[in-house]
C-alpha cells in the first residue's frame, strides 16, 4: 500500500508516466484521502508545470553571435582544406 | 523532405562543409539556450556555442553514427559548460552525487497546510514567481541542474540524458526527482513568505 513516504519517492515517476496503472490508482486514492499527501501532490504537480513553462521559454541567438560563429567556423574549414 | 542529421553527419565526414553548416544551423539555438541556462549569461553562452561547434567540427570525423548526433553534440556543450563553471569557481568541485538536502517527512507534513498550487499567483505571469523559480533553478547544484535542463530545455528522455552525461539511468531519475523536490520546497518557501506579508 502506498503511504506518504512512498508517495514522496514516486512523484516524479507518476508525473513522467513511468508507473504501472495499479500504482497510479493507489496514489490517486491516497491523495484523495490524505490532506498532506494531496497538498504535496498538488504543489509538486504545479512545480513541474511552472518548470515546463520556464524551460519552454527560448531566446534567439543574437545576430552578432550567429555571424561570429559562422566566421569562426569558416576559418576552421579553410584551415582543414589547406 | 528535410535531410536527416545522420545524412548530414555522413556528408560532413566526407568533407562536405555545407552539410556541417546545416547541422550548425539546426542546433545552434538549442545549444545557445542550454548554455545560457547553465551559464546564466549571454557572454559565456556565446563562447560555449562557438567552442561546442569547433570541437564538433574537429571531432566529427571520428563520430560513430550509432549514437544520436544531437546527444553527442549536447554532451560536448554540457562538458564545456561544466568545465567553464569549474574554472570560474577556481576548481572548487562538488562530489557528483552530493545530496540536495530536502526536508524530512515530519517537517514536510508540518508545512503542508497551504496548497499554494491553487493560488492565482502561482503563474509565470507573475514576474516575482518567475524570478523565484529562476533563482531556485540557479541555486541547484550543477549536477542536478544539468540533468534538469537537459530534460526540460532540450526535451531529452531520461535515457538520452544518461547517454549525454554518461551516467546511469537511476542516477538521472534520482537527480531529476531531487531537483524537482528542491524547487517545490523553494516555491513553498516563497509562497509562505508571500502569505505572511499579506
Amino acid at each position: 500500500m502506498i503511504d506518504f513516504d512512498k508517495l514522496f519517492e514516486l512523484l516524479s515517476d507518476y508525473f513522467d508516466e513511468e508507473l504501472e496503472d495499479d500504482i497510479c490508482a493507489e496514489i490517486d486514492e491516497l491523495v484523495s484521502e490524505d490532506f498532506c499527501s494531496k497538498v504535496l501532490f498538488n504543489t509538486f504537480a504545479k512545480t513541474i508545470e511552472l518548470c515546463r513553462e520556464i524551460e519552454a521559454e527560448e531566446i534567439e541567438v543574437p545576430e552578432e553571435v550567429h555571424v561570429r560563429l559562422y566566421e569562426f567556423l569558416e576559418i576552421e574549414i579553410r584551415k582543414r582544406r589547406w | 523532405m528535410a535531410v536527416s542529421d545522420e545524412t548530414l553527419v555522413e556528408k560532413s565526414q566526407q568533407g562536405d562543409y555545407l552539410s556541417f553548416q546545416e547541422l550548425v544551423k539546426r542546433h545552434e539555438k538549442k545549444i545557445y539556450n542550454l548554455a545560457y541556462k547553465i551559464m546564466g549569461n549571454k557572454e559565456d553562452a556565446s563562447d560555449v556555442l562557438q567552442e561546442t561547434f569547433l570541437q564538433a567540427f574537429r571531432k566529427i570525423p571520428g563520430f560513430k553514427s550509432k549514437a544520436k548526433f544531437s546527444t553527442w553534440l549536447y554532451r560536448i556543450a554540457v562538458n564545456i559548460c561544466l568545465m567553464r563553471k569549474r574554472r570560474q569557481k577556481k576548481m572548487k568541485t562538488v562530489s557528483l552525487d552530493v545530496p540536495i538536502l530536502t526536508k524530512q517527512e515530519d517537517e514536510i507534513r508540518r508545512e503542508l497546510r497551504d496548497d499554494w498550487s491553487k493560488s492565482p499567483l502561482a503563474s509565470l505571469e507573475s514576474e516575482e514567481v518567475k524570478r523565484a523559480l529562476s533563482d531556485a533553478i540557479d541555486s541547484l547544484p550543477e549536477e542536478y541542474r544539468t540533468v534538469f535542463l537537459l530534460r526540460g530545455v532540450n526535451g531529452f528522455s531520461n535515457e538520452e540524458v544518461a547517454n549525454a552525461l554518461k551516467i546511469s539511468l537511476p542516477a538521472v531519475k534520482s537527480r531529476l526527482h531531487r531537483a524537482r523536490l528542491f524547487l517545490r520546497d523553494k516555491l513553498s518557501e516563497y509562497f509562505k513568505e508571500y502569505g505572511s506579508k499579506e
